[in-house]
């Protein structure tokens, strides 16, 4: 080969290798503004939910006209109505309202103003027969047109606002008597029909707990199901179909463990349906093919040599495994449950048909409390129609994405802490 | 005998130089002698003079020979057969060095001797003379060939040239004997006869050397010897 | 030599991978307090011959190991004997340096601690401590008996594989390769350790270095395609070995 030939061979090669770099830089491109777009367009959606529209109401607690007194139980007050002076507040926005008006009037706040005005009157008792200004959650459709997910200039009848309470909402707007809160109880709150009142408490909860149940069963059955594979069982024929079959399983669609859970635990152990308890067994066997194959692998890469060192020193079988190769597989199996987990934690149809699409009001405190879990919550708002919807399921979408990522940096953190460590 | 050659060419070619050069210097060691005692018999100065300058090839092979060894035992550090014919390398070059010597001395005693001697006496330094030199020929031969018999045969004959060192002495003696004026020259005879006695000797080393090369086991048992010799 | 006491013996040893036959009657005898080199080419059963001398070989299923291995004059190759007790007497240091995922100091109390050996906290710091000077170690990792094992060097590391191995006060070290990762000084140190330990310690040594070999034993074994070719003293083998293989080997004459 001349001196030229070979030049022209270089030049062919060089170009060979940056047009491989332009495809790969292409490609990532590609997917990182994919997922780019997919984050922007659900956090500029989402983020909206964590804020709340309030407006700040003068009430006046009249004993007279809540028929209490300062010596009134708890349990009385709460029994009371409050709707009188909240209705005589609102209509004290525009004294001129006409009568047919007047039902608008009050429809400017939500359902439960009442109730956010006994829970204030029971933190603050002393407020009995004065005129106090309190802020109180608006109705979602007004709640909606504050923070600008709906436009106001479109005709009244395809609104769900009258002109009439855009009046009322611009003038206090004016006066600075709407205000713009953090949203605390979409965190504590269960599901509501209003949006302005539904929160994820009870599927974070739910999630929570589910996730638990499935730790708990999925973790020691999976590791001690690896151990065994990898260590102890003889190699003969059963084995090897039980290895196939682990990681057939990893593969199945999640719908089935599903349908599974449906037939086993619901119709024959007749276990509670749509609660965690449930929730956790179906995903424990979802994620146990999950945990088990990346423990096997941790397992096999623990150098021989470690194993042989033990068995020399007069080691027996299980105490050469459990002293020394188990606590170096440990990183590789931890890292594999957390992503197991996580992908349980974004699990949805196998919870669906466990019946934990269920409309849950309550916040569960117990795995056999009926719950929701986050990503049925999202699945269940975004069949929603309400305006204040759209903006909480983005939102539950990135409480679910945080937990992910967060759950998958654990993971990370804990597999390069002990790799350090030991190698 | 016959052995597979090394992995390492280079190594093999190394151990080939070794055995080569200790040839070369036998040979030259062996020629030296020998012109030494043609020096002497037909009392030839030239030859005297050429013998001792020459001597100088043989300290030059020795040196070559000594960094030869150093390095292989440095670099290739041998074993088993590489490593005794390695060490036995050294030995031998420096027993050829003192041959070469040795026969320079005689060169040099020679010039020194200023009559012309007796042929009785002549004949029998020459049978002293070619009795060694036979010696050297045969040990020589026995490296080259790698034979333990005809190393063991050198190392036997030594007897030999015992007996004819002492028949030298005796004639020299007689010499000296003859006339006061012999004094000076029957010294130089007898530093000669001396001489190619310790070149017996030496060949009588090569040969243990030679033997331990080949069979790695050394030559035991007292060497025949004629005492007398030992006396003087 | 008077006083040479046999240590380990073995009489037609046979060993077989499935159907490959891996050692052809291996009947040799190992003096004790003495250091026995086995040198042979790569895959002639000089690994395989010394795993059979602390059963490692059960822990390959195919592996059939028969014919007579006598330590002390006691029979070890019966299916009934307990492994773990002969490997407590006879201990074994790898080719790779291959200390646990535990502390310096765990690493040398794990062998005391499953076999009992300590009664208490201070016995055990003492068998590590004396291991570790045993190991020529000590002085090194003395401030950091805590720090994990795989932090040291791979000489060191290799020390407290043998210091581990020490710890449990075998009769018997098997040694395969031992030096073959290490660096000429950190190998210098292990051989110089070979060297005092056999004075309490009979060491059985696989190596492919010809001057490691001829360097630390007494005897040497050649072994070569799973027969054991020749066995002598070291001497003998590196000044004029009998077999002609043998002296195609060690002078690189080989094949």
């Amino acid at each position: 080969m001349t001196s030229k030939q070979k030049e022209i061979f270089l030049k062919k090669r060089y170009r060979a290798e940056n047009r491989f770099k332009f495809f790969g830089i292409f490609s990532i491109t590609l997917a990182v503004s994919f997922l780019g777009i997919l984050l922007f367009n659900i956090f500029s959606s989402g983020l909206s939910a964590f804020f709340k529209t309030k407006i700040l109401l003068k009430i006046n607690f009249d004993e007279k006209k809540l028929g209490i007194n300062i010596n009134t139980s708890e349990k009385e007050i709460k029994a009371s109505n409050f709707n009188e002076i909240l209705q005589e507040a609102l209509l004290n926005l525009d004294l001129l309202t006409p009568e047919l008006k007047k039902i608008e009037l009050i429809d400017i706040v939500s359902v439960d103003a009442t109730y956010e005005l006994k829970r204030f009157y029971l933190k603050h008792k002393d407020q009995l027969n004065k005129m106090i200004e309190v802020s109180l959650t608006l109705s979602d459709d007004l709640d909606q047109l504050h923070k600008g997910n709906f436009p106001r200039d479109i005709p009244e009848d395809r609104r769900r606002f009258s002109d009439f309470q855009l009046k009322v909402f611009d003038e206090q707007n004016a006066q600075n008597k709407i205000i713009t809160e953090f949203n605390f109880s979409f965190f504590t709150n269960a599901d509501s029909r209003d949006p302005e009142l539904a929160g994820i408490g009870s599927s974070l909860m739910g999630s929570l707990l589910t996730l638990l149940v499935c730790l708990i069963l999925s973790f020691p059955i999976g590791i001690l199901a690896a151990i065994y594979l990898e260590e102890f069982a003889p190699k003969n024929k059963i084995t090897e179909i039980i290895e196939i079959n682990v990681n057939n399983l990893a593969a199945v669609p999640s719908i089935v463990f599903g349908l599974l859970g449906l037939g086993i635990f619901l119709n024959y152990f007749y276990l509670p349906r749509s609660t965690p308890l449930v929730g956790g067994l179906v995903l424990a066997l979802m994620t146990l093919p999950r945990i088990i194959i990346p423990c096997r692998a941790a397992l096999k890469a623990v150098p021989p040599s470690i194993r042989e060192g033990a068995l020399a020193l007069g080691a027996s079988k299980v105490q050469t495994v459990m002293h020394n190769v188990v606590p170096l597989a440990m990183p590789g199996t931890l890292s594999g449950t957390i992503i197991g987990l996580s992908q349980a934690l974004g699990e949805t149809a196998p919870l669906i048909l466990i019946g934990m699409v269920a409309f849950i009001n309550v916040v569960p405190f117990y795995p056999i409390d009926p719950s929701a879990v986050l990503p049925v919550q999202v699945y269940l708002w975004s069949e929603s129609a309400e305006r204040g919807f759209v903006e909480k399921t983005s939102a539950t979408i990135i409480i679910l994405i945080f937990f992910l990522a967060f759950m998958n940096s654990f993971a990370i953190y804990l597999r390069n802490k002990f790799e350090r460590k030991w190698s | 005998m016959n052995k597979p050659s090394h992995i390492v060419k280079s190594y093999e070619e190394q151990l080939k130089l070794l055995e080569e050069t200790i040839i070369k210097m036998g040979t030259k060691a062996e020629e030296q002698l020998s012109m030494s005692i043609d020096a002497f018999a037909k009392k030839d100065l030239e030859l005297a003079r050429k013998i001792i300058a020459e001597d100088e090839v043989i300290d030059a092979y020795e040196n070559s020979i000594e960094h030869q060894v150093v390095n292989l035992i440095a670099l290739r550090q041998p074993m088993g057969i590489d490593l005794r014919e390695t060490v036995t390398a050294l030995k031998i070059s420096s027993d050829l060095e003192r041959i070469g010597d040795l026969s320079k001395n005689i060169a040099k005693k020679t010039m020194l001797i200023n009559k012309n001697l007796s042929v009785n006496l002549i004949n029998s330094f020459n049978l002293l003379g070619n009795k060694v030199k036979k010696q050297l020929k045969s040990v020589i031969d026995s490296y080259l060939e790698r034979s333990k018999n005809f190393a063991k045969n050198v190392w036997e004959s030594d007897e030999q040239a015992d007996i004819l060192t002492n028949q030298c002495m005796e004639d020299v003696i007689k010499y000296l004997k003859e006339d006061e004026q012999n004094l000076q020259n029957g010294a130089q005879l007898l530093f000669i006869a001396k001489n190619l006695e310790r070149i017996g000797d030496h060949t009588t080393n090569i040969a243990e050397q030679v033997y331990f090369l080949v069979t790695g086991e050394y030559l035991e048992g007292d060497r025949p010897k004629n005492t007398e010799s030992e006396m003087l | 030599m008077i006083n040479e006491k046999i240590k380990i013996s073995t009489k037609n040893l046979n060993v077989f991978y499935g159907s490959k036959q891996a050692l052809f009657d291996i009947s040799i005898n190992l003096v004790q307090n003495k250091v026995t080199a086995l040198i042979g080419p790569s895959g002639c059963g000089k690994s395989t011959f010394i795993r059979c001398l602390n059963r490692m070989n059960d822990v390959i299923d195919i592996c059939k190991v028969e014919g007579s291995i006598k330590i002390d004059g006691d029979e070890i190759n019966k299916k009934d004997l307990d492994v773990n007790l002969i490997r407590e007497k006879v201990g074994m240091v790898f080719q790779k340096p291959n200390p646990f995922p535990k502390s310096i100091y765990d690493n040398i109390a794990y062998g005391p601690r499953i076999h009992g050996l300590a009664e208490n906290r201070e016995d055990l710091d003492n068998i590590v401590e004396h291991s570790l000077k045993k190991a020529a170690l000590w002085d090194e990792v003395k401030d950091r008996l805590t720090q994990p094992g795989t932090g040291l060097s791979g000489g060191q590391q290799q020390r407290l594989c043998i210091a581990r191995t020490i710890s449990i006060n075998p009769d018997v070290i098997l040694m395969d390769e031992p030096c073959s990762a290490l660096d000429p000084i950190a190998t210098a140190k292990i051989e110089e350790l070979i060297d005092e330990l056999k004075e309490i310690y009979t060491i059985v040594i696989v190596t492919h270095s010809m001057s490691q070999a001829a360097r630390v034993s007494q005897d040497t074994g050649f072994f070569h395609l799973g027969k054991i070719l020749e066995f002598n003293s070291t001497e003998k083998i590196f000044k004029n070995p009998d077999n002609k293989l043998t002296q195609d080997y060690i002078t690189g004459r080989f094949g």
